[in-house]
C-alpha cells in the first residue's frame, strides 16, 4: 500500500469541474462564470494576482459558497456538503501559506491526513489492540514513504516549527497525499521555495502521481514549472476563464500573451 | 516534548523503560505511604488528585483542542450534586461515580453542540450562560439539591480504613486511570486530531476529519474527568454547597490549568500541587486569597504563557542558563534530539489561532 | 403587566448598558471584557465614598464616572496593551483575572458589607396610568436609552471612525495612521465609564456591594453576543429584550426560571443564526 496513495481509488479516474460559477463578495465580482474541468494527471490554473485562482479553490473545497453554478467532484454535484464531507469524498488540497501543527513532529502532521483510513477506531488504539496497532505502523509506513518521495525522512521526527519554509510546505502536501484522496488542489505549492526545494516537490510528485489516476489541479506563479509539470492549463483573468488547453496552445494564445504572460515573459521570469 | 511514538528508535523504547518504572515507583509511594500521614495531609493530597483529575478535563478542551469553555466549574458542581444525589437514593458509590461522569458528559455534549458551529467568544459566552443555570439549578432545587444551604454527603468507607483513606485510593485509581487514559489519547492518533483541531483547523478539515463530532466528544470527554472530580469532591469535602461551584472555582481551575501548562499532559498535576500548596500557605490571608487568586491567573498569563511545564525548555533555550544546561545534556549524550525540539520557541499556547480570529484565507467551515 | 415590563426594562437597562460597554470594548481590544461589571463596580464604589464625603450625588456621579474611565485606561496601559500580540485567549482570560482580582480588592478594601447608594430620587415614587412607578425605574431606562443614543452617535464621530477601523482590521487601521494604542484607551476608558453609569444606576436601587455585578455578567454577555459583538444598538436592544423577557418569566411562570431566559435565549439566537455573525467579515478577507 504504500507505493501509491492513490491506488484505492481503482481504475475510476479523478475528476474536478467548475460549472458556471460565480461568486461575489459585495458588489467585487471574483468569479464570473467559470466553467473548467480537470481530468486525471497534472493540470494547472494561472492568471495574474487577484485573478480568482483561490476563490475557485475555496469554492471546490466549500469553504466559500458560490453565487450560482457547482462543482462536480468525480461526476458527482457536491452542492450542500459540507467542507468536511466533500474531504471525505476525494477532495484534499493545501494553501499558501502552510497549516501545520507546528508543536508536532512531521511524520505526526502528515499522518493527520490519514484520518480516513483508520478503522480500527479510537477506543481499540487507546487499548492498544493488536489490529490497531497494526494499522497505525501501516499508516505510519505509508506516511514515512511520502515523506521519503519528498526527500524529508531525515526529518520526521523533527518538530514541523523547526522546518524551513519551503520543508512545511512540503510536509503539507505529503499531509493532502496521505489522505488518498481522488483529486489534490495545490494553491502555489512552489511560492517561496528554494530550488532545491521546487525540484523535490516536482520530483516527489511526479513520483507519487505518475501511473495513478490522480487528478492534480496546481495553481502557481512559476510558470516553468506549470508548463513542464502539466498536460492542461487553464487561465484565470479578473474571474473569468479565457483560455483552456495544453501548454502550447495557452503560450500561443494571444489574449493569454496580453492579459499576463507577456509581462512575466518579458521580464524573464 | 512533542510525541514520537511511532518513530523507529531503539533508544527511545529504553527511555520509555525508564519512564515506566519511576511511574510505577511514583504509584507505589502514593499508595504506601499516605495511610502513615496525619487525616489532615491526607485530605490535602488526595485534593490535589481531585484537582488535577479535573484540570485534566480543562485540558482536553483548552490546552489540546483550543476550545475555549467556562463550564468546567458548573460541571464540576454538576459531578458533585448528581452523585450526591443518587448517593442518596441508595446508589452504591461507584455506579454513582459513573453515572454521574456519563451523565454530566452527555448534558455537556448536548448543551455544546448548537454552540459549536461558533468557536471563540460566542462559545466562551454560551458555556458561562450555562453554568450559571447549573448553578442556579442548585440554588433553587428544592429539596433535591438543598437549595443555598446546600447538601450532606454519604461518605463511602472501605471497611477497615478511613473515610479519608477510602476516599483518597479511589481517587488515586481514578487518577492513574484517566492519565493513563489521556496519556494514551495525546500521543495516538486521537491527540494529533485535536492539536490540529486547535492550531489549523481549516487544515483539519481538508483533512477530512469530523471536526465538530470531534469537538462534541472533546467537551463530553471534558465534562466526564470534571465530573468525576466533582463527584470525589463531593466525597472529600461531605457537604456541597452551590457557591463551591462558581467563577471563583473556575478561576482556580484556570490558574491550575495555566500554570501547570496548557496543551502538557502532566501540567495538571503541577498545576494542583501548586494550587494546593498556595491555598494551604494563604489561609492565614483570608481575603486575599481571591485576590492572590486573581493576580496569579493575570501574572501566568502574561508572563509564562506556557505554564510551568514549559519552564525546563524555556531554560534551556533562554541564552545564559540555557548554553550551560545544552552543555551538560550533551555530556549524557541526549543534547541532540531535545536541542532540536527546543530549538524553535514554543508558540504560545493556546492563543486561539482556533477562535474567532483569521481561519485562513478568508475561509470558514461547513459553508454550503 | 406593565409593573413587570417596567421592572424588565429597568433591570434591562443595567444589562443593555453593560452589553454596550462590552461592545465598545470589543471594538477596539477584540475581546470580550469579563471583567465588565466589576470594572463598573470601582465606579460605584467610588460615587459611594464621594457621596459619603457629603459631596452633592450628582458631583458624585461624575467624579465616579470619572474615576472608572481613568480606570479603564490604566488597565488598558498597564495590561491589554501588553498582551496585545499574544492573541484572543490570553486576553480573554486576563479579563477574568481582573474580573476576581477585582472582586477581592473592592471586598478588602469597602468591606463585606452590604452598603447603600442613595440618590434624590430613591424610594420616591410616581402615579402613572393607574401604577406605582420608582422613580429609579424612570431615570434608569432614560439614561440606559440617552446612553445608547449617544454611543451610536459617537461611533459616525471621527475617533468613532478611527475605533471602527480598528476593530475592522488592525494592521490597514495602523497604516492609514490610526494610533492604535490611543484608540483602545479612548474605548476603555469610554466602556468603563459606561459600565459605571449600569452599577451606579443597579446599585442605587439595590444595594451595593463587591458581589452585585455577578448577576449582571451573563444576561449582559448574551445581550452583547446577540448584537454579534459589534452593534451598540443591537446590545442595548437585546439587553431590553432580556430584562423583559426574565422579569414576565419570574412574574408568570417561575422566579426559579428567571436565570435560565439567557440561556434560552442565546440557544435560540445560536439556531437561528446558524452562519454566524463574522461571515461577512470573513469572507471580505477572501482574495
Amino acid at each position: 500500500m504504500a507505493e501509491s496513495p492513490a491506488k484505492g481509488t481503482g481504475d475510476v479516474g479523478g475528476s474536478i469541474a467548475w460549472d458556471d460559477v460565480s461568486v461575489a463578495f459585495g458588489s467585487n465580482q471574483v468569479l464570473d462564470g467559470v466553467s473548467l474541468s480537470f481530468s486525471s494527471g497534472f493540470n494547472g490554473l494561472i492568471g495574474p494576482n487577484g485573478a480568482g485562482k483561490t476563490t475557485c479553490f475555496n469554492v471546490a473545497s466549500g469553504f466559500v459558497a458560490p453565487s450560482s453554478g457547482q462543482v462536480r467532484l468525480n461526476g458527482t454535484d457536491v452542492r450542500g456538503l459540507s467542507a468536511v464531507k466533500r474531504s471525505r469524498a476525494g477532495l484534499a488540497r493545501t494553501f499558501q501559506t502552510p497549516r501545520l501543527v507546528l508543536e508536532m513532529t512531521v511524520l505526526e502532521n502528515v499522518l493527520v491526513g490519514t484520518e480516513r483510513q483508520h478503522r480500527a477506531g479510537h477506543v481499540r488504539e487507546v487499548l492498544s489492540f493488536p489490529r490497531a496497532r497494526r494499522e497505525a505502523r501501516e499508516l505510519a509506513d505509508m506516511s514515512m514513504d511520502l515523506l521519503r518521495r519528498f526527500g524529508l525522512e531525515g526529518a520526521a521526527g523533527q518538530r514541523a516549527g523547526s522546518l524551513s519554509l519551503g520543508s512545511q510546505k512540503l510536509v503539507e502536501v505529503a499531509r493532502a497525499l496521505a489522505t488518498q484522496s481522488t483529486v489534490l488542489l495545490l494553491d502555489e505549492p512552489a511560492a517561496g521555495l528554494s530550488a532545491s526545494d521546487t525540484s523535490a516537490m516536482v520530483d516527489g510528485l511526479h513520483q507519487l502521481v505518475e501511473g495513478t489516476s490522480l487528478c492534480v489541479v496546481i495553481v502557481e506563479h512559476d510558470l516553468q514549472l506549470i508548463m513542464s509539470l502539466c498536460s492542461s492549463v487553464a487561465v484565470l483573468d479578473f474571474g473569468r476563464i479565457i483560455s483552456q488547453g495544453t501548454p502550447e496552445m495557452i503560450l500561443q494564445d494571444k489574449a493569454v500573451v496580453d492579459a499576463y504572460l507577456g509581462a512575466g515573459f518579458a521580464t524573464g521570469d | 516534548m512533542p510525541p514520537h511514538d511511532l518513530l523507529p528508535d531503539g533508544n527511545r523504547r529504553g527511555r520509555r523503560w525508564a519512564k515506566l518504572a519511576s511511574l510505577i515507583v511514583l504509584i507505589t509511594l502514593l499508595a504506601v505511604v499516605p495511610p502513615a500521614m496525619n487525616s489532615y495531609d491526607q485530605y490535602l493530597i488526595t485534593l490535589t488528585l481531585v484537582y488535577a483529575i479535573t484540570t485534566l478535563g480543562l485540558n482536553v478542551l483548552i490546552g489540546w483542542t483550543g476550545q475555549l469553555s467556562l463550564a468546567h466549574a458548573g460541571v464540576f458542581g454538576l459531578g458533585a450534586y448528581l452523585s450526591t444525589i443518587l448517593i442518596q437514593h441508595g446508589w452504591g458509590f461507584v455506579p454513582s461515580l459513573l453515572v454521574a461522569g456519563l451523565g454530566s458528559a452527555i448534558v455537556g455534549g448536548l448543551v455544546v453542540f448548537p454552540a459549536l458551529r461558533f468557536s471563540g467568544f460566542t462559545l466562551a459566552v454560551a458555556s458561562l450562560a450555562f453554568a450559571s443555570v447549573i448553578v442556579q439549578l442548585f440554588d433553587n432545587g428544592g429539596s433535591v439539591t438543598g437549595g443555598g444551604g446546600g447538601l450532606a454527603v454519604p461518605v463511602f468507607q472501605f471497611s477497615g480504613l478511613s473515610q479519608t483513606m477510602s476516599t483518597y485510593y479511589v481517587t488515586l485509581i481514578s487518577t492513574v486511570l484517566c492519565f493513563v487514559v489521556a496519556h494514551r489519547m495525546r500521543h495516538l492518533r486521537f491527540g494529533r486530531v485535536a492539536f490540529s483541531i486547535r492550531d489549523t483547523e481549516i487544515a483539519a478539515v481538508v483533512s477530512g476529519i469530523r471536526v465538530v463530532r470531534y469537538k462534541v466528544f472533546v467537551f463530553a470527554f471534558a465534562a466526564f474527568l470534571g465530573a468525576i472530580g466533582g463527584a470525589l469532591y463531593a466525597q472529600l469535602e461531605t457537604f456541597i454547597f452551590p457557591v463551591m461551584f462558581s467563577t471563583n472555582t473556575l478561576v482556580l481551575m484556570l490558574v491550575m490549568l495555566f500554570l501547570g501548562g496548557a496543551s502538557s499532559l502532566y501540567g495538571p498535576i503541577f498545576g494542583a500541587i501548586f494550587a494546593v500548596v498556595m491555598v494551604e500557605l494563604l489561609q492565614s490571608f483570608g481575603s486575599y486569597q481571591d485576590l492572590l487568586y486573581g493576580l496569579l491567573l493575570m501574572l501566568v498569563i502574561g508572563v509564562l504563557p506556557g505554564g510551568m511545564a514549559s519552564l525546563p525548555e524555556r531554560l534551556r533555550t533562554s541564552h545564559l542558563l540555557g548554553r550551560a544546561v545544552r552543555g551538560v545534556a550533551s555530556r549524557f549524550g541526549r543534547g541532540r534530539q531535545d536541542e532540536a525540539t527546543a530549538a524553535s520557541p514554543v508558540p504560545p499556547t493556546a492563543t486561539g489561532s482556533s477562535l474567532v480570529d483569521d481561519p485562513g484565507d478568508g475561509v470558514e467551515s461547513g459553508v454550503a | 403587566m406593565l409593573q413587570y415590563i417596567i421592572n424588565g426594562l429597568q433591570s434591562g437597562s443595567w444589562y443593555s448598558l453593560l452589553a454596550v460597554s462590552i461592545v465598545i470594548v470589543m471594538k477596539a481590544s477584540d475581546v470580550p471584557n469579563f471583567a465588565v461589571a466589576n470594572m463598573g463596580l470601582v465606579g460605584a464604589f467610588l460615587a459611594y465614598s464621594f457621596v459619603s464625603a457629603h459631596l452633592p450625588f450628582g458631583v458624585a456621579v461624575v467624579l465616579g464616572l470619572l474615576g472608572a474611565a481613568l480606570f479603564g485606561v490604566i488597565i488598558d496601559r498597564a495590561v491589554i496593551q501588553r498582551l496585545g500580540d499574544k492573541g484572543h485567549f490570553p486576553l480573554l482570560l486576563m479579563t477574568i483575572g481582573i474580573s476576581l482580582s477585582l472582586a477581592a480588592a473592592l471586598e478588602l478594601i469597602w468591606g463585606t458589607n452590604s452598603l447603600s447608594l442613595n440618590a434624590p430620587w430613591s424610594n420616591k415614587t410616581v402615579h402613572l396610568a393607574g401604577q406605582i412607578i420608582n422613580w429609579d425605574g424612570i431615570v434608569t431606562i432614560a439614561t440606559g436609552l440617552v446612553i445608547a443614543i449617544a454611543i451610536t452617535w459617537f461611533f459616525h464621530t471621527t475617533a468613532g471612525v478611527r475605533m471602527r477601523a480598528v476593530a475592522e482590521n488592525r494592521s490597514a487601521a495602523r497604516l492609514v495612521g490610526v494610533r492604535i494604542s490611543r484608540v483602545s484607551g479612548l474605548a476603555w476608558g469610554i466602556g468603563t465609564a459606561v459600565a459605571a453609569l449600569a452599577m451606579i444606576l443597579q446599585t442605587e436601587s439595590s444595594v451595593l456591594s463587591y458581589t452585585a455585578g455577578d448577576a449582571l455578567l451573563v444576561p449582559a454577555f448574551v445581550a452583547a453576543t446577540a448584537a454579534g459583538f459589534t452593534s451598540p444598538v443591537g446590545a442595548y436592544v437585546a439587553g431590553l429584550v432580556i430584562g423583559v423577557l426574565e422579569n414576565l418569566t419570574g412574574g408568570y411562570i417561575s422566579t426559579a426560571l428567571q436565570s435560565v431566559v439567557a440561556l434560552v435565549v442565546v440557544v435560540l439566537i445560536l439556531l437561528l443564526r446558524p452562519s454566524g455573525f463574522t461571515r461577512t467579515a470573513l469572507a471580505r478577507r477572501e482574495v
